[in-house]
């Protein structure tokens, strides 16, 4: 007797990736920083960091966020990045007010319980990326030196 | 990074440093941040401070590896990575929470010496 085994025919499940697009929030012929430098930044530090909860790049003088990736579950940065813009001008506020000569600000560490906030200033200190992590994704140290090799 | 010697960690680089002045870098590093606390290069183109991040990594996918095997009776003691022309030791606190990275140049220096001179020296980290 022949023996029949069905097999069934459902179609395998197709695992779909979400990933993240970039939220941008400027005009194209805007601003300090060409979109393609921006997109470049956000790239790079997705593409090394890919557990990361959101990148932004901001300017500095008015805390608006340029562009920003988040995960899919992830937050909107756009205020806790002016508030990180705001810091940024009172430490350099405390420079000038110091009288620091020759200094630069690189970056500001923020490391909170449950998450690593870190800025990094570009040299002309126009503009900045906010990255924030898990630390259980990378360590404080990592995620500062990832930003410092895209963020010169 | 200029170190002071003050604390425990830059006591430790300078301690290191006394024994093997050939080395080629050297740094105290702490492994939940990944940052030196001390550190030491007399190349430029090795930077401690990159260095310290990297390996920390390697340092804490090992710890992950060893709960992951279940080996919760084991404590990594010490990790020695082989290069072309280079050695570079990472020596753990018997606590785990920091480690001396130290980068010597194969032909130059005798490892047991190297050994050594990290095994004295983690004793003073706590």
């Amino acid at each position: 007797m022949m023996e029949i085994s069905v097999v069934s025919t459902k179609p395998p499940k197709k695992i779909v990736r979400i990933q993240p697009s970039i939220f941008w929030n400027i005009s194209p012929n805007e601003g300090i920083l060409f979109p393609k430098k921006i997109e470049k930044v956000i790239k790079k530090m997705f593409s090394q960091l890919p557990l990361l909860i959101t990148i932004a790049v901001v300017e500095t003088s008015t805390g608006k966020c340029l562009a920003y990736l988040s995960q899919p579950s992830g937050f909107d940065p756009t205020p806790a990045v002016a508030c990180g813009a705001e810091t940024v001008r009172q430490q350099q506020q405390v420079m000038a007010a110091l009288n620091m000569r020759g200094e630069r600000l690189e970056d500001i560490l923020i490391p909170f319980r449950k998450q690593l906030h870190l800025i990094r200033l570009a040299k002309n200190g126009q503009w900045f990326g906010y990255l924030v992590v898990k630390p259980q994704d990378t360590s404080l140290a990592l995620a500062r030196e990832v930003l410092k090799s895209i963020i010169l | 990074m200029p170190y002071s010697t003050n604390t425990p960690a830059g006591k430790v680089v300078q301690d290191v440093l006394n024994d093997l002045p050939g080395l080629v870098a050297v740094a105290v590093v702490d492994v939940t941040s990944g940052m030196a606390l001390a550190s030491h290069s007399n190349s430029p183109s090795i930077n401690p401070e990159t260095a310290a991040a990297y390996n920390t990594e390697v340092v804490r996918q090992k710890q992950k590896a060893m709960t992951a095997l279940k080996l919760t009776n084991e404590t990594i003691e010490d990790i020695l990575i082989t290069l072309t022309n280079q050695l570079h030791l990472l020596k753990l606190t018997p606590n785990g929470n920091k480690f001396i990275y130290l980068v010597v140049n194969s032909r130059e220096t005798n490892l047991a010496i190297a050994r050594e001179v990290l095994r004295s020296t983690a004793d003073q980290l706590n």
